[in-house]
């Protein structure tokens, strides 16, 4: 406030310091139009101070703030990219480790799904040995019921012809005696069964 | 130039430095991420791929050895049945024997 003052105070002055040194050559005569050059001088530039000094005043605080914020988001904008930088620093410094870690997850992952892999072949390996072992004993029934079916065939072909060799008339008789008595005893127990029945119904 | 144009285009250059850096930083964190995703993934299929084959050579194995046993077990009762017969053809005498004291006494 005080340097303007005194620009102020220069520019009043200043008209006439330059009057006053001019005023030994010139005679009083030129004193008029120097006051009034002077007054117009005053009037002008302070009626420009007047009507400049606030819209001035403001576009230079305006711009002055518009440099400072400039100055600040350049600021910023450096240290964001600094701290970006500084993160990307640390990832990649933490990137061995993490490498380390999908490796080691993927060893651990793959050995598992070996591991089940082996396991259901295994359990496959035991079902083909029960379903062979199971196909082995049924060869071994089969050996055995064809062992009795040859047992009773031979023996059957035997005893005929054992029994055609030796068979008498008699002995013939006798055989169609044991059927008849063993057919009648047959006939009496079904008839004793429907007697049963019909009496239960 | 001013001090203050210096001092901007001193944090620009400083700012697309530091940009720079970071992107570069970025490109090669994910370029060795895919490479270690693709490692893993290579790691994972070999796994596999030996437990696969070592399903194939049990279960070739296993049907050979049930296969051999089965044929093995075919043979030996084949000879067996033989043998069997050549033995049981002394009892049928016997067996022949009770069946027509059975029907004729």
């Amino acid at each position: 406030m005080e340097k303007k003052n005194q620009i102020i105070l220069i520019l009043f002055v200043l008209p006439a310091f330059v009057f006053m040194a001019s005023s030994e050559e010139h005679s009083s005569s030129n004193l008029l139009p120097f006051l009034g050059k002077t007054l117009n001088f005053v009037i002008l530039f302070g009626g420009l101070a007047y009507f400049l000094y606030r819209p001035l005043r403001n576009y230079l605080q305006k711009r002055s703030l518009e440099i400072k914020q400039s100055l600040e988001e350049a600021e910023n904008s450096k240290k964001e990219a600094e701290e970006r930088l500084k993160e990307t620093k640390a990832q990649l410094e933490a990137l061995g480790e993490r490498i380390e870690q999908i490796k080691k997850e993927a060893k651990s992952t793959g050995q598992k799904e070996k591991e089940r892999i082996i396991s259901k072949a295994k359990k496959e390996a035991e079902r083909i040995k029960h379903l062979s072992q199971q196909e082995i004993e049924l060869l071994v029934e089969g050996g055995i019921r064809e062992l009795k079916e040859y047992t009773i065939e031979m023996a059957t072909i035997l005893a005929r012809e054992r029994i055609k060799k030796r068979m008498t008339a008699k002995d013939h008789s006798l055989l169609m005696d044991k059927c008849i008595e063993r057919l009648s005893e047959l006939d009496e127990n079904s008839n004793t069964d429907k007697k049963i029945h019909s009496r239960v119904s | 130039m001013t001090g203050r144009e210096t001092q901007i285009q001193k944090n620009q250059e400083s700012r697309e430095k530091a940009v720079n850096a970071y992107e570069q930083g970025i490109n090669e964190i994910e370029e060795n991420l895919k490479a270690a995703k693709a490692l893993s993934d290579k790691i994972r299929e070999e796994l596999e791929k030996e437990a696969l084959q070592e399903k194939k050579r049990l279960l070739e194995e296993i049907n050979a050895e049930c296969a051999r046993q089965v044929e093995k077990a075919k043979k030996q009762l084949k000879e067996k049945i033989k043998s069997s017969k050549r033995e049981l053809e002394s009892e049928t005498e016997v067996l022949a024997e009770k069946i027509e004291k059975r029907l004729l006494h």
